[in-house]
């Protein structure tokens, strides 16, 4: 039976290769601790669920970057997580209510959805073309190199994908640009 | 113009700039507004890209998170539904074991596999080869297993009486009678006899377990050529129990010879019929209604050479009790009857040959049947 140790840095090397699946077992390994931590601090399941799920998409961001290293349990890293968010998150309700009677309500807002700027993005992102929208995601989402991208979606060579970004990039810019005004959609 | 900044904004965002470009692109962001809001602008691309990315990837968690706990509660109803099957399945056994008392038949039951589908099935097979549904008729039988049960007492007292006399009459070779008769009742026998007896559905069993009396003519008879004595005792044996023998009301003997006199229509010649009967050790009674109603006996041999297996169908007797006269045997229904209606006496010859018998034809005579029933 492997140690925690060892289930540690084979979720990792998980992560790493673009093994989605972790997510799940971790989300599963974790979901009692996380929701019992959140009922028990004026929080709902659905707000432990919903916290949960955004501190695995962190963990999957920062698993890719290069200077990131674990020196704890992955459990702890999700709950340290969890927990410095659900604090952030019931202080802002505190800020706009006033009271934390209406903490369970609505979904803590780690990622933000409601941004009007971004919608747009996201909406202009989904009409690109697939290689577009995926060469995009995978950079700067996944945070995959560009060797990665180019064996990913059959280009050919790490150039070839930086090119294919970058000129991506610049349409998503474009194709916005024509539709709103520079100073409106930034406001 | 403001194109021109872009690939700069992006490789800034990128970190391809090296450390002197990104320094002195971080300046010129603070002199030039056009240039700020274009890396703004880049900056909420970017995260517009982020955040859908991240909603994709949490969409993608809750999907399979709420599938695979479909998949457990569906597991969970299938290992329900397993759990009530074995527990009909055993239920079904045990049921069927403490009907048939037969651990062996039991398991049978519920390891009966059909060989076309592969799949098990869980009634049990009949290998009845009579379409009839079986009345417990164990309650009818109740008053004959306790005649049959003072028959034996008496009888036990009979041989008593024969041991006692045995002596005096060793050198009497007129008449050599043995007797006994014995029952069991009907649920532990059937435990014993399951195997030999095919009729699946017979549970409540008549057994009537008959030690045949013998009666063996002199030497000096008229009829004795072919007779062996089994026991070469007792002519006044037979002669001093002859008052007593009379007294068991069932089983009953009477000499071969007189017999066959009185009765050379329903007789057998003692010769002929000691080679052409053989001797049962048992006969197995078992009462069937069919759904036809007809009446009929079937008459077949058990596994078991010595057992003799008689199916009444739509006959209800009472008392039915088998007889042995001289080499013939006779069962007997009793009395009472619908045979009645038909001036039948309600005792029938089983004839030598197993078969199904649908047109009973009663017997008549009337030594017989006072022989029988006195």
């Amino acid at each position: 039976m492997p140690s925690q140790t060892e289930t540690t840095i084979s979720s990792l090397d998980r992560l790493k290769q673009g093994d989605r699946e972790v997510l799940i077992e971790l989300y599963k390994e974790n979901e009692r601790m996380v929701r019992k931590y959140i009922t028990e601090n004026n929080g709902s399941s659905d707000d432990a669920e919903d916290l949960l799920q955004d501190a695995l998409v962190v963990l999957w961001q920062n698993a890719r970057k290069p200077d990131f290293e674990l020196h704890a349990k992955i459990s702890t890293y999700l709950f340290a997580i969890v927990r410095n968010q659900w604090l952030k998150t019931l202080e802002k309700r505190k800020r706009e209510n006033g009271s934390l009677e209406t903490a369970g309500e609505g979904n803590p807002d780690f990622i933000d959805e409601s941004r009007m700027d971004l919608k747009i993005v996201r909406d202009y992102l989904n009409d690109m073309g697939e290689l577009c929208r995926k060469i995009l995601l995978m950079y700067y989402f996944d945070g995959y190199d560009m060797q990665t991208i180019a064996d990913a979606n059959q280009l050919a060579n790490a150039n070839t994908a930086k090119s294919k970004k970058y000129q991506c990039l610049k349409d998503l810019g474009t194709q916005i640009k024509s539709k709103f005004n520079l100073n409106d959609f930034l406001s | 113009m403001i194109n021109e900044f872009d690939e700069r904004i992006i490789r800034y965002y990128d970190k391809d700039l090296s450390v002197e470009e990104a320094k002195a692109f971080e300046l010129e962001l603070q002199e030039n507004a056009d240039l700020k809001k274009e890396f703004d602008f880049y900056g909420a691309l970017i995260e517009g890209i982020k955040t859908e990315g991240a909603l994709e990837l949490k969409e993608y968690i809750k999907e399979h998170i709420k599938s695979e706990e479909i998949e457990e509660q569906s597991n969970l109803w299938m290992y329900a539904a397993a759990s009530i099957a074995f527990l009909l399945l055993s239920y079904f056994a045990i049921y069927s074991y403490l009907e048939t008392g037969n651990i062996k038949e039991a398991a049978e039951i519920i390891t009966l596999k059909d060989q076309k589908s592969s799949k098990f099935k869980f009634w049990k097979k009949n290998n009845s080869t009579v379409n009839s549904k079986f009345i417990d008729s164990t309650s009818a039988y109740k008053d004959s297993m306790l005649s049959l049960e003072q028959s034996r007492q008496t009888d036990t007292l009979l041989k008593n009486a024969i041991a006692a006399v045995e002596p005096i009459a060793e050198d009497i070779n007129d008449l050599n009678l043995s007797a006994s008769v014995a029952t069991e009742s009907t649920k532990d026998a059937l435990s014993v006899e399951q195997g030999m007896f095919d009729q699946d559905e017979a549970i409540a069993l008549t057994q009537v377990i008959l030690i045949p009396i013998k009666l063996k003519e002199t030497e000096n008879s008229e009829s004795s050529t072919s007779a062996q004595a089994v026991n070469p005792s007792s002519v006044n044996r037979m002669k001093e129990l002859t008052p007593t023998k009379k007294s068991i009301p069932r089983i009953t003997s009477s000499e071969g010879s007189v017999l066959e006199k009185i009765n050379g229509k329903d007789s057998l010649d003692s010769k002929t019929q000691s080679k052409a009967i053989p001797t049962f050790s048992k006969f197995k009674l078992q009462n069937f209604e069919d759904e036809k109603g007809e009446v009929k006996i079937s008459i077949s041999k058990g596994k078991n050479p010595s057992v003799l297996e008689i199916t009444l169908f739509n006959i209800w007797g009472v008392n039915p009790l088998i007889f042995e006269i001289s080499g013939s045997y006779y069962l007997d229904l009793g009395p009472s009857g619908p045979w009645v209606e038909k001036s039948g006496s309600g005792i029938w010859k089983i004839p030598n040959n197993t078969g199904v018998f649908y047109k009973i034809e009663w017997v008549k005579n009337k030594q017989i049947i006072e022989q029988i029933r006195n």
